[in-house]
Order: C-alpha cells, then sequence, then structure tokens
C-alpha cells in the first residue's frame, strides 16, 4: 500500500511553513476519529433509549439455533430374517430407549438410545466403534422402534457418517424383529 | 504508476464506487440500529467473537456502517472511510469464512436479521459478493484521491 503515501499537490503547500503529516498519517487519524466516535454514538444511544436496550457484556450464553449438518452417512437396510443379524461377526446395536431394551432386545445387542433432539455424543460414536474393533465385527446391525422416521435407521445414518464401515439397519425395527423370532424363524 | 494514479477518470469511477458502497452500507446499518439484541443474536450466531465482545460488536459496528456509508455518499474524508470500509470487509469475511468452515446453515444477516428471513444463505457467493465491496473499497482508497463531494465543494470555495 505505498501508493497511500504518495503525498498530494494539495496536501503540501509550498507556502506552509510547518511540515504537514503525511497523507497516511492523516487517513489513519481520521479512520480513528470515525471509529471512536461511531462507537460512542452506537453505545450512547443503547444508553439512552428507552426499549430493546442490551448491557454491553451479554451475561448468559445466546440461545442460538443453528443446525449443524451432521456426518450423515448412508446405511443399507436389512430384512428382519436375515440370518446374519444373529451371527457373531455382527455388533447388534439396539437405538431404543432403556425400558424397551429391558422389555425385550435380541440377544447379546448393545443399548445405544438415539437421542431425537441432538446429535449423538463423540462418545457414544466411540463406544460403538470400540466395541465393533473389540468384538471383531465385521458389521454393525442397528434396530430401532421401527416407526417412521425410524431410530434404528437414523442411527444407522449417523454411524455411517462417523466413518464407521459395513453399518446396517433392520427393516422395520424391533417390531419386526420380535415377530419374526416369536415365529421361530431366523433370527 | 504516477500517470495511472493521477488519472482523471478515477474521480467518476470512484464517485460511483463510492455511492453504491455508501449505499450498501447504509442500507445494511438500518435493521441493525433499530434492533440491536437482534443483531447481537446474529452475530452470536458466527460463534466467532468471545461473548464478553458480541454485544459492543453489535453496539458500534452499525454505526460504523451508516457513518462510512454517508461520508462515501457526500465526499467526506472518503480516504479514510474506504479504509474503515476495507477493514469491515475483512472483519466479516473472515468472519464469514469460519462460519462456512464450521459449515453452519445460517443466513448472513447482513441486510436482515436472521430470525426475519431464511433466504441469503452463507455460501461461497456471500464471499465473492464481499469480496467485490472489499475491493471497491480498497479502489477508493488508493484510486479516489481528489474525491468529489462535499469537502472539495469546501475547498474550491474557501
Amino acid at each position: 500500500m505505498s501508493e497511500v503515501n504518495v503525498p498530494m499537490p494539495e496536501d503540501a503547500p509550498p507556502s506552509d511553513p510547518k511540515p504537514r503529516p503525511s497523507t497516511t498519517w492523516r487517513i489513519l487519524r481520521d479512520a480513528t476519529i470515525v471509529v471512536v466516535a461511531s462507537s460512542a454514538v452506537g453505545l450512547t444511544s443503547n444508553a439512552v433509549r428507552s426499549e430493546r436496550r442490551i448491557p454491553w457484556i451479554q451475561p448468559d450464553e445466546y440461545d442460538i439455533l443453528v443446525p449443524c449438518p451432521e456426518p450423515v452417512g448412508e446405511a443399507t437396510a436389512m430384512m428382519p430374517e436375515d440370518p446374519l443379524i444373529l451371527e457373531s461377526t455382527s455388533l447388534v446395536i439396539d437405538a431404543r430407549t432403556e425400558a424397551e431394551f429391558k422389555e425385550w432386545h435380541v440377544p447379546n445387542s448393545l443399548n445405544v438410545v438415539f437421542d431425537w433432539l441432538g446429535p449423538p455424543l463423540d462418545e457414544e460414536v466411540t463406544t460403538v466403534a470400540k466395541n465393533a474393533a473389540k468384538s471383531g465385527a465385521q458389521r454393525v446391525v442397528v434396530y430401532g422402534d421401527g416407526d417412521d422416521p425410524d431410530s434404528g435407521r437414523e442411527w444407522a445414518r449417523l454411524l455411517s457418517g462417523a466413518r464407521i464401515k459395513n453399518v446396517f439397519f433392520v427393516k422395520g425395527g424391533a417390531p419386526a424383529l420380535q415377530k419374526r423370532m416369536k415365529k421361530g424363524g431366523s433370527p | 504508476m504516477k500517470g495511472l494514479l493521477d488519472w482523471r477518470g478515477h474521480e467518476w469511477l470512484g464517485l460511483a464506487a463510492r455511492l453504491y458502497v455508501g449505499y450498501v452500507f447504509v442500507s445494511a446499518c438500518y435493521h441493525k440500529i433499530m434492533d440491536p439484541g437482534v443483531f447481537a443474536v446474529d452475530v452470536a450466531t458466527y460463534q466467532f467473537l468471545p461473548l464478553s465482545t458480541v454485544n459492543v460488536f453489535a453496539l458500534t459496528v452499525p454505526w460504523m456502517e451508516l457513518v462510512v456509508g454517508v461520508m462515501l455518499v457526500v465526499g467526506l474524508r472518503v480516504r479514510a472511510a474506504a479504509l474503515i470500509v476495507s477493514g469491515l470487509m475483512v472483519a466479516f469475511m473472515i468472519a464469514l469464512a469460519w462460519a462456512l468452515h464450521l459449515g453452519l446453515d445460517m443466513s448472513c444477516g447482513c441486510f436482515a436479521s436472521q430470525a426475519a428471513t431464511e433466504e441469503d444463505a452463507i455460501s461461497w457467493h456471500t464471499m465473492l459478493r464481499d469480496s467485490v465491496w472489499l475491493l471497491l473499497g480498497l479502489y477508493i482508497l488508493v484510486f479516489d484521491r481528489r474525491p468529489l463531494g462535499v469537502e472539495r465543494l469546501i475547498k474550491q470555495r474557501s
């Protein structure tokens, strides 16, 4: 920005005995005055206004609701009668509530409740990833309430978005699985 | 370079740029001055400034926008106003880049509060638009050395 320093003819009249400040200095000085003065006006106008006044320092966090895009991936649907669900190479996750899980669940399944109100905590995803690694599972199978939208499918998509591979969800969720098991079919 | 700086056409190009940028800044400040609380929420939504500075920013910046907008339009201390415009645009663009980096799905809040409109969603187009305004500000700062306007008129009369 050396161009700013180029003195203009009107900036330095030769007859002026006092050295005049450089153009750059004058621009900076004027800009500073404008910033300070307009800030003062802003703060003063806030102080004197009768309504819509705000404190200089906000005491509590603002209630902001910005939907952050969740890393959602694709999960493959799996039919409830698929024998892979009960194989030892599958890590089965029950996405329903604790009460529903206690009432009935697929043997050896892990209860990780899906929260509709917020994205999964990192630790929840880590828990699933650790369990998958520990069990030597080749796939993660999630089942939920089977509603529309299905909590199992949503969990599966989020897990897939968290870079967990081979994530499936059971179509129809727990009701469909329960029905199949009562009939004595596989699983 | 001196020839380029001395070109008389800069007066008119600078005037056009000043009127445009001045209009943009004056029209952008209106809703922020009328309701600083809403603008403060808009600022907080960017998740860029610390909470303790959000309200002071929301109270002072719209008035800066108004003052520099008027200065550009009427031709008063034009280069100082252009310096502030450029500084503000750089600050806005950093905040915008931050919000885009976070992937925030939000509107800009530049000309209307985010609560009032879901349009004007931030994107790289917003960044491009702001870049144009930054370039215009820099153009005025560097090239508009004998700006047409009130100040020149007063100097000519005295």
